[in-house]
Order: structure tokens, then C-alpha cells, then sequence
């Protein structure tokens, strides 16, 4: 099976540096005939402060957890490199209790499909 | 709501040990991290969990009249958790069992299966029977009454 999704590692902008706490958060990524699935941990980030963007060919995955007692957020981030194999209209994210579920559609021509052979 | 067992008869056997060492004023310090790390240093580096990830992913609070001990599970079902609170102890089960969703291959793997047992000694004693767990988010968030002795009193002082 072909690597459809790669990773980019970025170093973090200053200013986000200052503010922020940057955790790289741990992550799963399953491939099946129709789609990719990335799975995240982000616990105690919740829908308004999660990020899920496609900028082709990147797919960024960025929460943030507000401070508790003065002490700085924290921001889950991670960013990926996508192939054209993705159809990026169609893909879906999710979290439930603190694990994020990206679905990536894999665009028409790259579905596997399984030809039925007739007989003559 | 989790289920929250205090019968003491069934108490596990462990060691406990003091874990959060707060300062006179009652409010958590610096120490906090270096303390938790401590203490969960060996899961950490054993299991590869969530908190190696982060030594913020588990914290006490001390909020006055009630203590407040988050600890993030992400991925984890309440039925999964289990928690045991008697006096000053509080000790706490959650297992995580990960596989691969059917019919998918895996291209990585990094979230890792996890079993955390921890037993904490609290600063003071709590109430067992009015304190509440919730699991919201991936965090385990365990409301602690302090004991009627350890709630915060002002005193008045009279003049001479």
C-alpha cells in the first residue's frame, strides 16, 4: 500500500512559542479500500478549540487547551502532507472523549474496486 | 457519573505515599510537576501513556472548600474506571485496550494501550460520599469535599 499522508515537522513560530505550550500529541493512521483515518489523543480539548484545516497539500491538526492558574495553554499540533489521492471536499472530522477521528475519502480513481470477471 | 466505591474492606494493597505536597496557604505551587513526575514517572516511562506525553495530564487543585484531581484519559470508556476513596486516599484504575479498526491497515502507530493504577495520599481528608467523578473531554475530573476539620475557616482577630 502507498504512504498516502506524510508528515511535515514545523518549528514553531515565536510568538505562538511565548503564549503556548507545544505538545505533539500521539497519533494512529489506518488505511482502508476507501478512505485514511487519522486518530489523534487531544484530551481535554473540545470542538470550539480544535482545528482541523486542508490547505492543500497540508492537513493541520491544531488544539488548544486554555490555561489553568496562570499557567500557559497548551496546543496539540500536528501537520501532514497529503497526496492528491484525497478528496478533500469530503473529509470529516470528529472527537469523542478527547480522541479526534479524521476521515479522508480517498477521491474516485484511487478506490479500490473489485471487478467481477464474466464468463464468455 | 462514574461509580465511586468506598468500601474500605476491598481496599487494594499499595503503599500510599504523599503526592502533593501543597504549601501552608493551601493553593498548589511549582513543585506540582516535579512532584507528579515523580510519582508518575515510572507509568510514563513504562507504558509510553498519555502522561508521558505531558506532565500536565494530571493535576490536584486545591478549590477552597473541595480538592480537585483531574487526569487525562483519553480514549477511555467510564465503565473502564474505577475509582476508591477512603480518608485521605484516593486510588484510581482506568485501562485503555486499543486495536485496529476492522478491515483498515495501520501505516502508524503511536497511541499506545494503557493500564494506570494509582493510589494518591491527599493533603487532607475528604469526603467520600458526596465527592463525584466525571469523565468529559478524555479528562477524569474527581470533585473531593475536604472533610469538615480541613475546610478553610477565617478567624477574626479581636483587639485587645
Amino acid at each position: 500500500m502507498t504512504q498516502n499522508i506524510a508528515e511535515t515537522v514545523k518549528t514553531s513560530a515565536p510568538e505562538l512559542a511565548q503564549r503556548a505550550r507545544e505538545i505533539v500529541p500521539p497519533v494512529d493512521i489506518y488505511e482502508n479500500d476507501h478512505e485514511l483515518l487519522v486518530l489523534a489523543d487531544l484530551p481535554r480539548v473540545t470542538p470550539e478549540n480544535l482545528t482541523v484545516e486542508v490547505n492543500q497539500p497540508e492537513l493541520k491538526i491544531e488544539g488548544r487547551v486554555p490555561s489553568a492558574n496562570h499557567k500557559s495553554d497548551i496546543v496539540y499540533t500536528r501537520t501532514f502532507r497529503l497526496d492528491s489521492s484525497m478528496d478533500v471536499a469530503k473529509i470529516e472530522a470528529k472527537i469523542i472523549e478527547g480522541v479526534l477521528e479524521v476521515h479522508l475519502p480517498k477521491s474516485e480513481p484511487y478506490r479500490v474496486r473489485k471487478i467481477e470477471v464474466t464468463g464468455a | 457519573m462514574l461509580n465511586i466505591y468506598r468500601n474500605t474492606n476491598e481496599w487494594p494493597s499499595f503503599v500510599p505515599f504523599a503526592l502533593f505536597d501543597l504549601p501552608e496557604s493551601g493553593r498548589t505551587s511549582g513543585n506540582l510537576r516535579q512532584d507528579l513526575e515523580r510519582v508518575f514517572g515510572s507509568y510514563g516511562q513504562s507504558l509510553n501513556g498519555p502522561l508521558a506525553q505531558s506532565s500536565e495530564s494530571a493535576q490536584l487543585r486545591d478549590a477552597g472548600s473541595d480538592l480537585i484531581v483531574t487526569i487525562d484519559l483519553p480514549g477511555v470508556s467510564k465503565k473502564d474506571v474505577d475509582l476508591t476513596i477512603s480518608g485521605d486516599n484516593i486510588f484510581i484504575r482506568a485501562t485503555r485496550t486499543l486495536s485496529a479498526p476492522e478491515g483498515y491497515t495501520a501505516h502508524r502507530r503511536e497511541r499506545s494501550s494503557f493500564k494506570f493504577e494509582q493510589a494518591f495520599q491527599l493533603p487532607v481528608a475528604v469526603e467520600s460520599k458526596t465527592a463525584v467523578a466525571n469523565l468529559r473531554d478524555g479528562v477524569l475530573t474527581v470533585t473531593l469535599p475536604k472533610s469538615p476539620n480541613a475546610q478553610p475557616k477565617q478567624i477574626t482577630v479581636k483587639a485587645g
